[in-house]
């Protein structure tokens, strides 16, 4: 029976990679209050997805060469406007997004891979995406280890970072960067209105039942596996969408925490 | 005479359309303490920005002679407030342990002296979202100190704290200046207690009204120029009001 399965192999690996990379990742994007930044990218990638569908390339591969050319465009015009970040990204979001969609108006017919765009479908990963997959993460993980504890500084405190002689703008676009890259990473599993929750989602909830940042770097990532291999049941066993039950479940264990946190402290 | 830790030359700041600060000169010698005080938006935090190399000014800024950017890893700096995220389960020692440079970071024992030092030994384990106003303000300091400034600069560091917290906070930037021989350089508002702790000061409102030993605080034309009115300040220049 085991074997009916194996199909689902590479992609489950990828999830579960995916998902270790993000709880971490997660972490610096609370603390820097990114979430609607890897929400533009993704949905700002629609456009990146549709070119690359019309022109009948790599999705992932496109839509990681968008993804680092929106997050580009995002710090560019964050320092040469006076506008706030999440209004520049909101404009990021709309714009391109709002042309994705006239794009995959020109193909003719009905279109599946638009809503697999949206909601994702872990099936649609090829082989190639999942050695892309598992390539980008090896290089985010390295980017992270390396710069771990600038990445922190900065974030904490961003004078106290340039007081130290830390280019903080450097560090902060390459932050931006990976972050974009890991959103794409994710978008052919939970779709673009999803992929935020992977990220937010696994640290939120480790925040309460970690007692330092040590326990937070443990926690975060185990519950992330844990969503994900719980969603992976989910979904197989009772014949759920994949993506949305590994996000509802996680979003179960954030709130069962939440409240388990509030009865302890009263 | 000894030498300047500071030296300000011909420095304006010019914030959009505004002159924030107005072609300042003056000099910090090594080993002071320097009060800088002034009405709300006079350029008091613009100048520590523009010391730290925060934002853009036109002049020279020196620091033991060399610009400052140059200088930056000798200045020790405490922000007006820090805003905690209470989403992070950071404890005191985490958080000091990553503002440890490459060149402090193999001395743990020199962050645990510094924890010693600061009184913070007893409360090293608690979480940063747990602490008081006077205890964050500590580990501030801490931060501050760990990579061994030669020059501090506080930005009204006792805001929010209340009068014993004020006091031990005074008392503590005594025991730097004397005893790590730190030049200080602060924000303030409160010129009473200043007039103890301080032995220089800077009046500022856009431009430099006084420049000079603490004393001069405590003359009423200077007071009513810096701050457009009279001012008393109890109990060096005016007797309390009878009732």
């Amino acid at each position: 029976m085991i074997e009916n399965y194996y199909f689902l192999l590479k992609p489950f690996i990828a999830v579960l990679v995916l998902s270790f990379l993000y709880s971490i990742l997660g972490i610096f994007v609370i603390l820097k209050k990114l979430s609607f930044f890897s929400d533009g990218i993704a949905h700002a990638s629609i456009f990146s997805l549709a070119l690359a569908y019309f022109l009948n390339l790599d999705l992932v591969l496109l839509g990681i060469i968008g993804a680092i050319f929106f997050s580009s465009l995002i710090f560019f015009l964050e320092r040469k406007t006076k506008l706030h970040a999440d209004a520049l990204i909101g404009l990021i979001f709309v714009t391109f997004l709002s042309l994705g969609i006239i794009l995959m108006s020109f193909k003719r017919g009905y279109q599946p891979e638009l809503l697999n765009f949206f909601i994702g479908n872990i099936l649609t990963l090829s082989s190639f995406d999942f050695y892309l997959i598992l390539f980008f993460s090896l290089v985010i993980f390295l980017v992270l280890i390396k710069f771990f504890q600038i990445f922190i500084l900065v974030f904490l405190d961003r004078t106290e970072a340039i007081l130290r002689g830390f280019n903080v703008n450097l560090y902060e676009f390459i932050f931006y960067l990976i972050l974009a890259i890991a959103t794409i990473l994710g978008i052919k599993i939970t779709g673009v209105v999803l992929i935020t929750a992977l990220l937010i989602l696994p640290p939120m909830s480790a925040s309460f039942i970690s007692k330092n940042f040590k326990e937070l770097l443990v926690f975060s990532p185990l519950l992330g596996c844990l969503n994900i291999i719980s969603g992976f049941l989910l979904s197989f066993g009772f014949n759920l969408p994949l993506s949305a039950s590994i996000i509802a479940f996680s979003a179960s264990v954030f709130f069962l925490l939440f409240f388990f946190n509030l009865f302890k402290t009263k | 005479m000894k030498p300047f830790a500071l030296e300000v030359k011909n420095l304006s700041v010019r914030l959009g359309n505004n002159l924030v600060l107005d072609n300042l000169n003056f000099e910090i010698e090594e080993g002071s303490i320097t009060a800088i005080i002034g009405p709300n938006g006079s350029g008091k935090s613009t100048l520590l920005k523009a010391i730290i190399g925060l934002i853009p000014f036109q002049g020279e800024i020196l620091i033991y002679g060399k610009p400052n950017f140059e200088q930056r890893k000798i200045l020790g700096y405490v922000p007006q407030s820090y805003e905690i995220d209470k989403f992070l389960p950071m404890t005191v020692k985490e958080f000091l342990e990553f503002n440890l440079t490459k060149e402090t970071f193999p001395k743990k024992e020199h962050l645990n002296h510094h924890l010693k030092e600061m009184d913070i030994v007893q409360f090293e384990n608690k979480q940063l979202k747990d602490l008081s106003g006077g205890q964050l303000q500590r580990v501030l300091f801490c931060r501050a100190l760990v990579n061994d400034p030669k020059i501090l600069l506080l930005d009204e560091p006792t805001s929010g704290i209340d009068l014993v917290g004020q006091r031990e906070f005074y008392e503590i930037i005594h025991f730097l200046n004397t005893h790590h021989r730190l030049t200080i350089l602060m924000v303030t508002h409160e010129i009473t207690i200043v007039h103890h702790f301080a032995n220089h000061v800077l009046c500022l409102n856009k431009k430099l009204i006084c420049n000079g030993p603490v004393n001069l605080l405590f003359k009423e034309e200077i007071l009513k120029e810096l701050y457009g009115r009279e001012i008393f300040v109890y109990p060096f220049n005016k007797p309390p009001i009878q009732k």
